[in-house]
């Protein structure tokens, strides 16, 4: 028995489309303006904007991330037929109890991994805002040096992010 | 939804025109194939930078802000689904019909004169769905999604892929996506791509280098080997992979085929590095008995008389680099032997020298010889040196008939070569009668012998502006080797007649009459039609092969006969090999489905006679 809920549609369009084919893609392009083999006509703003896609759905992600353990449970198979004729007094713990089970078999350890992740590409993303805000109009290429290993270490940090959320399962399991 | 037509490409992408070197890609993928209204496909353009790739799809309403420095490749983008361009309100479905057609527009067909495809990059999960305020809004005429388009088994890119594999076997696929490799591993190399680069991966841009190297169909570069037909795309690409790690090659073809040409051409580009390296040629046929020595390994001061200096042999100026040994099979016994050593001991002892040098060279032999027959017979090839070379990859080059799309960019070179070789030479353009006489001809001496068909039509017309059939002469010439396999070498050439009318005249020439329906008229009416219908067959084939025959000598040319005969779109690349299956397909019939010419409608033909013989064999 499976249920594929909303959940699992908007993992695709945050984790997917946004962060693996928008944030880290952008990611890889800015570090090619540093590195000189993409030359746009203002780097300093081709540099905001690719950076800057990940305050346009990041706090999404993170909600996305908090949903999880509600709307994933195989507890919600208790709102419908045939789990929701269970007699209150038996929903009353074996709900719980399914839930936790689910929690036990690596899901808890899955979901704290991928919010850990999402913490520390969060805090790269500022490390890096504050290096962009140093630079000069028009920048060198020596300039860019510091912001270049920066780079590198948020899109390590990115994909390890993605990697986690791919790793959360794409349906509802029965326990 | 917009209803697709699989036969032509909705919403019709423009490509850029490019006179661009580099190979050329097709990207198929929901998010970067998308076509946005309004404002630039940023997540495009990120992608271009990311891997290197210069965007020529041409459907971009903006010019770009930015430029990608030393390209790998240049793309051409497609959704893969319809509509190419959505908005709010659309709804996004996969049209496997139209990725189909937009991938044979870009393939080696006879409708396709432009770039062909070198590598495909192709997605594996596309989103499919309502456009809604929110999808648009995060990535302009993306839809929402749907359950079942993130499960593995039932990716749309894996449903394309099968389909590549299906129509297009030669076309290299590569899987671009951002799922993790080993979930999908199985499943693409089951469905036969090529490989796999993450979307993620920082290294995208060199793995897809080495995709393109390994893979990928691109014609030389540096238009040293010129041509851009599928076998000789196919045979670049296996002297790549054979040549890697700078193993001993050996190129077969038959003469002027451009041996020489493709061991430049490994030399430049045999490895993934690109680096380099010393090119030395060797004509085999010119090592004398008494100079060999010397040429080959060199010789020390004082070796022998005359020798004033110390002098390094071919193989020691090779060395770091290639060794080309053209015409292998022409080479004295006693050369055959000197070499062999220097194989095996990768060490060279020059003429008067006491001890040897170490070199690190590649050895890359050419012949158009069977070598096997002389080794056999063991006077003229050392087996010894035939097994070492046998132990080497082997790379056949195709002879010109089997890539005769080529013939018109080899022309217009031999063109400009001999008009600039030639002082007084005007400026011309190449007819089409000229051009259909030259493509019509089946080249036993290959390129060579265009070459000096070409040289001499300019050479003998300098002062006009135009290359027309009548400046061609081709003159007779038979293979002397019995290598180029003699049951397929077409008899000598013979200047086509240009103007023959359309086959299809004789028949269209019959009078319309209204259909009698008197039995008196329609008794044994099917048998004398078929009677009639056959004898007007055998009329339009041997209208054709008498267009094709020598006066002087009766030698027919079946292939250029078959040309005539046949249109374009039912040719394929291998046209000798057609036009004898066609004869034969007249003579014998086909599986019980296709009937025969009468015994007796061939009989009154001398021309058919003939061409039942050479299709049929003697016996027939």
């Amino acid at each position: 028995m499976s249920i594929s809920p909303q959940w699992q549609i908007d993992r695709g369009q945050l984790n997917h489309n946004w962060l693996q084919n928008g944030v880290v893609v952008a990611l890889n392009h800015a570090s090619g303006i540093c590195t000189g083999t993409v030359r746009p006509r203002d780097i300093t703003r081709s540099l905001s904007e690719d950076i800057n896609r990940w305050q346009e759905r990041s706090t999404e992600l993170s909600s996305l991330l908090n949903r999880f353990v509600v709307e994933m449970s195989p507890r919600i198979y208790f709102n419908s037929p045939p789990l929701s004729r269970c007699p209150e007094e038996t929903r009353s713990w074996l709900e719980p109890l399914t839930h936790e089970l689910w929690l036990q078999r690596g899901m808890r350890e899955k979901i704290d991994a991928a919010k850990a992740a999402y913490q520390k590409a969060d805090s790269a993303f500022q490390k890096i805002y504050a290096e962009l805000s140093n630079l000069p109009s028009s920048p060198t290429t020596d300039d860019l040096k510091p912001a270049c290993s920066q780079l590198q270490t948020l899109i390590a940090r990115c994909q390890a992010l993605a990697d986690s959320i791919s790793a959360l399962p794409h349906r509802v399991l029965c326990c | 939804m917009t209803s697709s037509d699989h036969n032509s490409v909705p919403n019709d992408t423009t490509e850029s025109a490019t006179s661009s070197t580099l190979p050329r890609i097709l990207v198929i993928d929901d998010m970067f194939g998308r076509q946005v209204q309004g404002r630039p496909n940023r997540e495009r353009a990120n992608l271009c930078g990311m891997y290197g790739l210069r965007d020529v799809t041409g459907d971009e309403p903006f010019p770009s802000d930015e430029e990608v420095v030393n390209p790998t490749a240049e793309a051409v983008f497609f959704r893969g689904q319809q509509p190419l361009c959505a908005t709010v309100g659309d709804s996004v479905e996969n049209d496997l019909g139209a990725t189909i057609a937009f991938v044979r527009k870009g393939w080696h067909t006879d409708a396709n004169s432009g770039p062909t495809w070198a590598l495909v990059l192709l997605d594996l999960c596309f989103y499919t769905g309502a456009v809604t305020p929110d999808s648009n809004n995060a990535f302009a005429g993306m839809p929402v999604g749907r359950a079942g388009d993130d499960d593995a088994r039932s990716y749309f890119g894996l449903t394309i892929l099968k389909r590549l594999r299906e129509e297009f076997p030669e076309l290299p696929v590569v899987i671009l996506s951002s799922k993790q490799r080993e979930e999908v591993s199985l499943l693409f190399t089951e469905a036969g791509a090529l490989g796999f680069i993450s979307r993620t991966d920082s290294a995208g841009r060199s793995l897809l280098g080495e995709y393109l190297w390994r893979h990928g169909l691109t014609p030389d570069p540096s238009g040293t080997v010129v041509g851009t037909s599928l076998r000789l795309l196919l045979a670049l690409r296996k002297a790549r992979r054979e040549a890697e790690g700078r193993q001993n090659v050996l190129i077969r073809g038959e003469r002027g085929t451009g041996k020489d040409l493709l061991a430049q051409y490994l030399n430049r580009y045999g490895t993934l590095d690109n680096e380099r390296r010393p090119f030395v040629t060797v004509d085999c046929g010119a090592l004398l008995p008494s100079i060999w020595k010397s040429e080959l390994l060199g010789h020390k001061r004082g070796a022998y008389t005359g020798a004033d200096s110390d002098r390094q042999g071919l193989v020691v100026q090779a060395n770091g680099g290639d060794l080309f040994l053209d015409e292998i099979g022409n080479m004295i016994p006693e050369a055959q032997e000197g070499l062999l050593r220097v194989i095996e001991t990768r060490e060279v002892v020059s003429v008067g020298a006491t001890s040897g040098r170490v070199v690190d060279v590649r050895f890359i032999a050419a012949t158009n010889k069977s070598i096997e027959k002389a080794a056999e017979a063991g006077t003229e090839f050392l087996p010894d040196l035939l097994d070492r070379l046998n132990f080497t990859k082997t790379i056949w080059l195709p002879p010109l008939r089997e890539r005769r799309s080529d013939i018109p960019l080899l022309v217009e070179r031999f063109v400009r070569e001999a008009e600039s070789s030639c002082e007084v030479a005007m400026n011309r353009q190449i007819r089409p009668n000229a051009m259909n006489a030259l493509l019509a001809y089946d080249w036993p001496g290959n390129i060579r012998q265009l070459q000096s068909v070409v040289r001499d039509a300019v050479n003998s017309h300098r002062d006009v502006e135009y290359l027309v059939a009548g400046h061609l002469h081709f003159g007779i010439d038979i293979p002397a080797e019995a290598e180029n396999n003699a049951a397929d070498v077409i008899p000598p050439i013979i200047s086509p007649a240009v103007d023959l009318p359309p086959a299809t005249e004789p028949v269209a020439e019959q009078p319309e009459r209204p259909l009698s329906t008197d039995p008196k008229n329609l008794n044994g009416s099917f048998d004398r039609l078929v009677a009639g219908f056959h004898e007007q067959i055998a009329d339009v084939v041997e209208a054709c092969l008498s267009a094709y025959s020598d006066p002087l000598t009766g030698k027919v040319n079946y292939t250029g006969a078959y040309r005539l005969a046949v249109s374009p779109s039912e040719q394929s690349s291998n046209v000798s090999g057609d036009a004898k299956r066609w004869f034969r397909m007249l003579f014998v019939g086909k599986n019980g489905l296709v009937a025969p010419l009468p015994a007796e409608t061939v009989a009154k033909r001398p021309l058919l006679m003939d061409a039942r013989r050479w299709a049929c064999g003697s016996g027939s």
